[in-house]
């Protein structure tokens, strides 16, 4: 595992000091997210003038840019110094302390350059070849990469650094210099720093391996509480890299270069809704049992209604038989959807008027969704464009949290006039995101994306009421990353008690009991062995209402055709960083059954009054694909969820605690 | 402070031993207070400071006015965080290399500072401004403004004594390091790119690193 050794070795943080740390570096994300926010808005009126432009043409009669007629003559217009168009003297831009003259696009190309940061990053590159990742993601990555000191170590080691860190430490600093110890900055010692470097310095060669994917970054940062190094296993992440981006490498964040992100730009295009689909969808209700999270596939096709509506027939049978017929014939529809991905590559263009206001009486945000100009097309083949548009209040991307508006027939500028509608109180209102994204509906299911934009609320006042024009744009990489995001850390400690060890004790007892250690003897089964799980903590859990959530986890044995195993623990109040140290044992487990279960648990925020909000989960199992000899898709434990299992099937009656990382999204990856 | 309505986004960087006031100062700059007590910091931070910056013309006078939006990371000075804080250099425009007044160790490793910097930020002169703080610990001062000055020239990179304490020289110091940047962005974008090669080979076969500022784009 070359890959491995490159990422910063940073187990010798402390446990709140990773915490810390992290916490530091979720802080500089948001920064960056909003400034990618800004970069596109900037690059969008770029690509606007652009578009209208022409190529340079010794023949040209028309202004490069605005393409007004030049006379022979008189209005010759002047030549652009960079692009060597001649442009009319509206297009121009004066520059005030700068000789030659450029056009305009020419001019926003360089003002791009310089308020983008690019700049710099052309700088960097002639350094570091290939840094693309910034330093805070390599950070964390290396962070959850390195597993923490072992429990014993770390308070032995925070007693001395009790005594010993708060003087400020004087030692002869940069020690790796020690030794350089140069007086002068001659370029020799430049030279061998640099040296140092190549050879010593994990974070380049960090870098410059291939793009992981967020996700195979996270399922390598499991750490292990063993404090055992974790290994990767390559196979699922790049399974997991197909699936998830498509194979493509995914845009990075901090490197806002006109060319990459124009690239990323039209890959993101590429996507059709579905691949976009928004994970965790169709989980969030927890309230209606009869979408029983054991009858997989079909949460994803309920979890988007664009596919639903194409699917009606199948999805109603499915629905109320959840036979696995029907689940594969699903599956197999949604597979055609995905390959299709490519068809739905409508550039991304025009506006959206929005008009939204917030009633206190009510307590309801109304949007309503006036009309778009100048629509990208959507099915460039057939010409055509049916727009509607839909809108999430983020984080919720549930069912409970879209709205649509009605679809119109075949404009680029269709009115809609429909009032979407949001019953949320103020105080939440100021923590969330309305995104609202525009689509063509195809009557094939080739749905494809043509822009979207996202309004925060935290600075609006409420009583006033907006009516703007919104610039639509690309796929926010947020709604992408979506599905490899971090949402914080899941405790558990698993148990397999085979049933040999059970046989002298009582026969009827099945159920539920609380506290793990002790009393394992009076609640098995004889006929089979028992998975007990202790669900003992989260961290840095997503916070749904101002700072924090209302977390509690609920567990299903798949394949859970009686629909009897659902488990949940209590509700912890406010609380990003919930204990629940509760138990939940699932009983008649023979050792042979142990491939073809899985543990979904998945963690939600309590609402009392709305639905619950997904805030991650994990599936523990063996990760075959199987289930006694079917294929199922929910089968599909990966990393360090996939050993941990193995583990405990390995060592019998001996609990393995392991702290996993919450998936985002529980959509199935074997779909 | 949230809203993303600025022209630019400057990230610098302070660095230096621990103790010698980095994080005191950062706090100065962007609170205009002051923190009598040491918490040592714990790997890495940042604070944030929105400001106006304003070009002048060549003729003189004032000309338009930019909203920056500064991210000034605060790095541990502490040995064990090393390999965590180094790391960080690469993403920074500018740096706040500082050394406490009142110890003589901490501005000899200044040194050491300014060859870390140089190794690993993202080009090999970057924009450095030398800070001596604690200056109105005048009693207790154990490097002298001389020492100092002549080390600074010798980088060829500004030098002030501050204190985050009185707040003397502070913004200052902020502000001539955002100047330089703004300076070398301004030069990276200027200069036609055909004879951008040209000076850029030039300049790296004659130029001292120290003198070396302009721009290589
Ligand atoms: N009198 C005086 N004290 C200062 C000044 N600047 C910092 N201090 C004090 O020096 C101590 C250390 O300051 P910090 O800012 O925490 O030091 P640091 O450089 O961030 O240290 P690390 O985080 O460990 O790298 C604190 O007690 C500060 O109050 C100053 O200008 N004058
Ligand atoms: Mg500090
Ligand atoms: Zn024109
Ligand atoms: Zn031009």
């Amino acid at each position: 595992m070359a890959k491995k050794k490159e990422a910063l070795n940073l187990s010798f943080l402390l446990e709140h000091e990773r915490e810390m740390i992290l916490s530091v570096l979720q802080k500089d994300e948001k920064l960056r997210k909003r400034e990618e926010k800004r970069i596109r808005k900037l690059k969008n009126e770029l690509l606007e003038l652009k578009r209208g432009s022409r190529r340079s043409n010794s023949e040209q009669r028309e202004c490069g840019v605005c393409l007004r007629a030049l006379g022979l003559i008189l209005q010759r217009g002047s030549v652009c110094d960079d692009c060597k168009r001649r442009v009319c003297s509206f297009c121009v831009a004066v520059s005030p302390n700068s000789s030659h003259s450029k056009c305009t696009v020419c001019a926003k190309t360089a003002e791009l350059k310089v308020v983008t940061g690019e700049w710099f990053l052309e700088e960097r590159a002639k350094r570091f070849d290939r840094v693309t990742l910034p330093s805070s993601d390599v950070i964390k990555q290396s962070i959850l990469n390195s597993p923490p000191e072992s429990a014993q170590r770390k308070v032995y080691q925070s007693r001395t650094n009790r005594t010993g860190t708060p003087q400020p430490e004087r030692s002869p600093t940069p020690q790796s210099e020690k030794s350089v110890g140069g007086r002068s900055l001659g370029k020799k010692k430049i030279i061998k720093s640099l040296a140092v470097e190549s050879s010593g310095r994990p974070t380049t060669p960090n870098n410059m391996r291939p793009q992981p994917d967020r996700l195979s970054a996270q399922a390598e940062g499991r750490k292990r509480p063993d404090g055992a190094e974790s290994v990767y296993s390559f196979h699922s992440s790049d399974s997991i890299a197909d699936k998830v981006c498509g194979g493509q490498n995914r845009k990075d964040s901090a490197t806002p270069s006109i060319a990459v992100s124009r690239a990323s730009l039209s890959s993101d295009r590429s996507r059709s809704e579905l691949d976009l689909s928004n994970p965790g969808e169709g989980f969030a209700n927890d309230s209606l049992p009869s979408r029983c999270h054991s009858v997989p596939g079909l949460n994803d096709a309920e979890s988007d209604e664009d596919i639903d509506a194409l699917l009606s027939a199948h999805y109603k049978t499915s629905r109320s038989v959840g036979s696995a017929q029907s689940v594969s014939s699903l599956n197999s529809m949604m597979s055609v959807y995905s390959e299709t991905g490519d068809y739905g590559n409508a550039r991304v263009s025009g506006e959206i008027l929005l008009n939204i206001s917030y009633s206190y009486k009510t307590g309801a945000l109304n949007v309503l969704v006036r009309e778009c100009r100048c629509l990208a097309t959507g099915d460039e083949r057939k010409q055509r464009t049916d727009p509607y548009v839909k809108t999430y209040l983020l984080p919720d991307k549930s069912r409970q949290s879209k709205r649509k508006t009605s679809i119109k027939n075949n404009t680029t500028n269709p009115v809609f006039n429909d009032n979407l509608r949001y019953v949320v109180s103020h105080s939440q209102l100021e923590t969330r995101t309305l995104q609202v994204s525009v689509w063509h509906h195809d009557r094939f299911g080739h749905n494809s994306f043509l822009g979207e934009t996202e309004l925060t609320f935290d600075s609006w006042e409420f009583d006033t009421q907006i009516e703007e024009w919104f610039a639509l744009q690309p796929r926010a990489e947020g709604s992408v990353d979506s599905m490899i995001q971090y949402k914080g850390e899941l405790t558990v400690v698993l148990k397999y008690i085979p049933a040999e060890r059970n046989l002298s004790l009582p026969l009827d007892q099945i159920q539920v009991k609380k506290g793990f250690l002790k009393g394992k003897k009076s609640i098995t089964l004889p006929k089979g062995g028992m998975v007990e799980l202790l669900v003992k903590e989260a961290k840095n859990l997503t916070a749904v209402k101002s700072g924090s959530s209302d977390p509690f986890v609920k567990g299903y044995l798949l394949p859970d055709d009686k629909k009897s195993t659902k488990h949940k623990t209590a509700v912890v109040k406010r609380s990003v960083n919930p204990r629940w140290n509760h138990t939940f044992t699932y009983c008649g487990l023979q050792h042979t059954d142990l491939d073809s279960v899985c543990l979904e648990l998945t963690v939600w925020d309590k609402e009392p009054l709305a639905s619950n909000v997904f805030l991650g989960g994990v599936r523990l199992g063996a990760g075959t694909g199987l289930s006694y000899g079917k294929e199922v898709d929910w089968n599909d434990s990966y990393g360090e969820e996939q050993r941990l299992w193995q583990r405990m099937i390995d060592n019998p009656e001996v609990p393995q605690e392991c702290t996993l990382m919450l998936r985002s999204s529980m959509a199935k990856r074997k779909a | 402070m949230t809203d993303g309505d600025y022209d630019y986004l400057i990230k610098l960087l302070a660095l230096g031993d621990s103790g010698v006031g980095k994080t005191t100062f950062l706090y100065r700059y962007t609170d205009n207070k002051f923190n009598p007590k040491f918490i040592t910091t714990v790997g890495i931070d940042f604070r944030e400071k929105r400001v106006v910056y304003s070009t002048n013309s060549p003729n003189g006078t004032t000309g338009k006015a930019f909203k920056v939006h500064l991210q000034l990371w605060d790095t541990a000075g502490q040995e064990r965080f090393r390999s965590l804080t180094t790391a960080f250099f690469r993403d920074a425009m500018g740096f706040l290399l500082m050394f406490d007044l009142t110890s003589q160790q901490s501005f000899l490793n200044v040194r050491n500072w300014m060859s870390q910097l140089q190794a690993n930020a993202y080009c090999e002169n970057p924009d450095i401004v030398l800070v001596g703080n604690k200056a109105d610990l005048a009693d207790q001062r154990e490097v002298q403004e001389k020492q100092a000055k002549e080390l600074a020239d010798k980088y060829g990179i500004p030098y002030f004594e501050t204190s985050a304490a009185t707040g003397a020289q502070v913004d200052k110091a902020v502000v001539t390091l955002l100047d330089l940047v703004m300076k070398r962005m301004e030069q990276c974008v200027e200069k036609p790119t055909a004879d951008a090669q040209n000076t850029d080979a030039a300049s790296k076969l004659t130029a001292a690193p120290a003198a070396e500022k302009k721009c290589a784009c």
